[in-house]
């Protein structure tokens, strides 16, 4: 087995375990607070990629599409600096969407819940579509990304974006869990997490910990977007791919584990490049299929994902 | 307006008997009318939305009745179309020995992929079962075991035997030419879903359909009860896939060709929207879900809203978003679906009351009569005198060329269908309850503007329907009447 080959393979992999990853854990971030699966998130990241991209590219119609995105002032900003801004404007909008869309339903069957963020899935796809056109833009790299730019590891080729990629994944769960652990507000959403009622009774505002919480997750979900904007390019259905993946990583993981995201993640990754590769059927058009396949495998086992909490029902 | 619906009616009295002769008549004609007064493209749209009504269902057996969140039919559809049309195309079947065939399919692909929803419960099986129909397109696509060359691969397969209509067909009225086939392919879908919905609503109503409605209400409470728990989410879910393969079997009859691109993530959607705005756990909410899913797509695809600086324009993107909105606003307002909506609307215009075993009614009507002081036929004469006023409007409004005003219009005209004969029984009514003392005199002169207005009303609609009707498609009569 020529063993550079794998490793090279593996490499190649890992960027998109860090997307997936990422996601995922907004995924779970949300799960974890509110008991439910928002299947806009994607589209929430695509949209806080489109504003960095319009913040990039300051007023130019031609580029940033015609409508309210013409309309934005200003200089064409740094590559930084327009993610921050993207990074702010999903924070805004998933605290929005929290207060607006999802508190009132906080007692609905879960239908209700699949059916809103369906419905919100819908109307940014399609507004997104709309304002931008659905032609495929161009994202500049984040990280440095030309043909010399990799590390050689044994032999293959390990890239910079995937080692800078992986440096954020990894420094924003360390971040994620200290804040978990250390601070008021983690304490307050583990606590919210854990039990609703109890929290509320004990004088933790519970709102506003959720609104944080959604703030989070959507501020995650758009800096993987902008992250991956480069290598898939910045067009509305950009992410749909991604959830289907970030999903399936999350349900791996455990819905409600940060650290199941990540193993998910990587996992997921692994399998969506290895398995097409070594396993002589299924070509590269159904790299879905094993990804899918593991998950299924997976929940079939451990019902509830990997590091999941498993729901005991009370009589 | 007194708190009692307008109009109480033993059930199997002969006013019951009689108003629901009125809606068999209005259900058959809608039937039997339909592709003689659309467009033949319009007839397809009505079968692709039948067709939907049909996969619906299925949903709603595993979603609505057995509380289980599995969203992924658009695969069982897929399933159904592909076998179909690989059996027609490659075995030379008739389609009517097909459809045994693929309810079985279904069935045991029902079974196969059901087990593992026995295990994995909630939002993880949504989750499961989207990623099934997520990978359903690309399943297609496999060389081996010759699945591409039946499959017809990325291209599609084309099934070139069509159900035409038989030549007796000519020598009906009006449908003719390209109306004809297409006229006849939705009386045969209508048959099958009328068979299917009749089948399904007694299932519901049987012992296994009652043992899945508890097991959706609670499901220890029914383990407790002696409900055997695997058994019956399997066989209901292993039902609904049968469906959901029917629902395919009637797509490819309709289209004559299947394509995996199809079948995606995207007709699911589609099958959820219909299932909620429809009305989850109920049987008209699918056929209502599937009409609706079809059209106001196109209704949206046909809008055009300036908004000064901007043009929503309706082609593309703007029907996902408008669907969208709707499908979350329908979850604050209206969470039961539009049959919901529907019902609060009955309840106020009429209310059947039950009877005992005995024969006596559980509650008698004289409880529910409002007594002298009643306003029902101030309701009846308002209602006529809006229908009558709204009819003109309705006819004028048509003179503007904008598609939303032509709705508009549409509704405005099509409401004495229901305003006049309301109108006209009520009327009827409250003279009779006046004639029995019931009533006092000054509601006299109202029920008496209800009960003439309502039957002018219910005349002309009557007369129109039939005039237009002869003059339009009856051509190849020879009518004293022109």
């Amino acid at each position: 087995m020529d063993f550079v080959l794998l490793l090279q393979r593996i490499f190649d992999a890992l960027f998109n375990s860090a997307i997936y990853s990422s996601l995922a854990l907004a995924l779970v971030i949300i799960f974890r607070s509110t008991g439910l699966l928002n299947f806009a998130q994607g589209e929430m990241a695509t949209f806080a990629a489109y504003v960095a991209f319009v913040l990039l590219a300051g007023p130019t119609p031609r580029l940033t599409g015609g409508g309210l995105a013409g309309l934005v002032p200003g200089v064409p900003l740094s590559i930084p600096l327009a993610i921050m801004g993207a990074v702010i404007f999903g924070m805004v909008a998933g605290a929005v969407t929290e207060r607006a869309l999802i508190r009132p339903l906080r007692d609905a069957p879960e239908l209700a819940m699949v059916n809103v963020t369906i419905g919100m899935l819908l109307l940014i796809n399609s507004l997104t579509a709309q304002w931008w056109g659905t032609l495929g833009r161009f994202f500049p790299p984040v990280f440095p990304t030309g043909p010399g730019e990799y590390l050689d590891v044994f032999g293959a080729r390990l890239r910079y974006n995937t080692i800078g990629t992986w440096l954020v994944l990894i420094s924003l769960l360390i971040a994620l869990g200290l804040m978990l652990k250390f601070t008021r507000a983690g304490l307050a959403f583990r606590a919210v997490s854990i039990s609703r009622e109890s929290a509320e009774l004990n004088g933790v505002p519970v709102g506003r910990t959720l609104m944080y919480g959604w703030a989070l997750a959507s501020a995650l979900g758009a800096l993987a977007a902008c992250l991956s904007a480069n290598i898939v390019l910045l067009e509305p259905n950009m992410m749909l791919r991604v959830l289907v993946f970030a999903f399936a990583a999350a349900t791996l993981g455990g819905l409600d584990s940060p650290k199941g995201a990540l193993v998910g993640g990587v996992i997921i990754g692994l399998s969506q490049t290895l398995i097409p590769a070594y396993v002589p059927f299924i070509g590269f058009e159904l790299s879905v299929l094993p990804a899918l396949v593991v998950m299924t495998a997976v929940l079939l086992v451990r019902p509830a994902g990997l590091f999941g909490t498993r729901r005991i029902e009370r009589v | 307006m007194a708190s009692t619906p307008l109009l109480v009616v033993e059930k199997g009295s002969k006013q019951h008997k009689l108003w629901q002769s009125v809606g068999v008549v209005y259900v058959v004609a809608l039937v039997l009318l339909v592709p003689v007064v659309l467009e033949p493209f319009e007839i397809s749209k009505m079968n692709r939305a039948l067709t939907l009504s049909v996969a619906i269902l299925a949903v709603n057996l595993v979603v609505g009745f057995n509380g289980m969140l599995a969203l992924g039919h658009s695969a069982f559809m897929g399933l159904g179309a592909f076998v179909t049309a690989s059996l027609i195309q490659d075995e030379n079947m008739d389609y009517w020995y097909i459809i045994p065939i693929i309810l079985i399919v279904g069935f045991v692909f029902g079974v196969i992929l059901g087990l593992p929803a026995l295990r994995v419960k909630g939002l993880y099986l949504a989750l499961t079962t989207i990623a099934m129909a997520v990978v359903f397109p690309s399943l297609v696509n496999i060389e081996q075991l010759g699945i591409a060359k039946r499959t017809g691969g990325p291209n599609g397969k084309v099934v070139s035997e069509t159900v035409d209509a038989p030549s007796y067909m000519e020598w009906l009225p009006g449908v003719d030419g390209a109306r004809g086939d297409r006229a006849y392919r939705y009386w045969m879908i209508v048959v099958v879903v009328a068979l299917t919905m009749l089948v399904i609503r007694n299932y519901i109503r049987s012992r296994p359909g009652r043992a899945v409605i508890a097991i959706r209400d609670h499901e220890a409470g029914a383990a407790v009860y002696g409900v055997n728990l695997p058994m019956y989410k399997t066989v209901n879910f292993a039902i609904s896939a049968s469906l959901g393969a029917l629902a395919g079997l009637l797509w490819s009859m309709d289209k004559s060709f299947v394509a995996g691109q199809d079948f995606t993530f995207l007709l699911a959607i589609d099958l959820i929207i219909g299932l909620v705005i429809g009305g989850v756990g109920t049987l008209q909410g699918s056929l209502v879900g599937g009409l609706f899913v079809v059209w106001v797509r196109d209704l949206t695809k046909r809008i055009s809203i300036p908004l000064g600086f901007y043009d929503l324009s309706g082609e593309g993107p703007l029907a996902n978003a408008i669907f969208g909105l709707i499908l979350i606003l329908f979850t604050f307002f209206a969470p039961g679906g539009i049959v919901s909506l529907g019902r609060l609307v009955q309840s106020k215009l009429i209310r059947v009351i039950p009877l005992r075993p005995d024969g006596e009614p559980i509650q008698p009507l004289a409880d529910l009569d409002p007594g002298p002081e009643s306003t029902r036929a101030q309701v009846a004469m308002n209602l006529a005198i809006i229908g009558a006023v709204l009819l003109p409007l309705g006819w004028l409004a048509m003179n503007i060329d904008n598609l939303i005003v032509g709705v508009f219009a549409f509704a405005l005209r099509f409401q004495i269908l229901i305003t006049m004969p309301i109108a006209l029984i009520v009327g009827i009514n409250e003279l009779q309850a006046h004639k029995e003392g019931k009533r006092s005199d000054s509601m006299v002169g109202q029920a008496n503007v209800a009960r003439i207005l309502g039957g002018i009303g219910t005349v002309f609609l009557v007369l129109f329907g039939f005039f237009h009707f002869v003059d339009q498609y009856a051509t190849g009569f020879d009518l004293p009447i022109v």
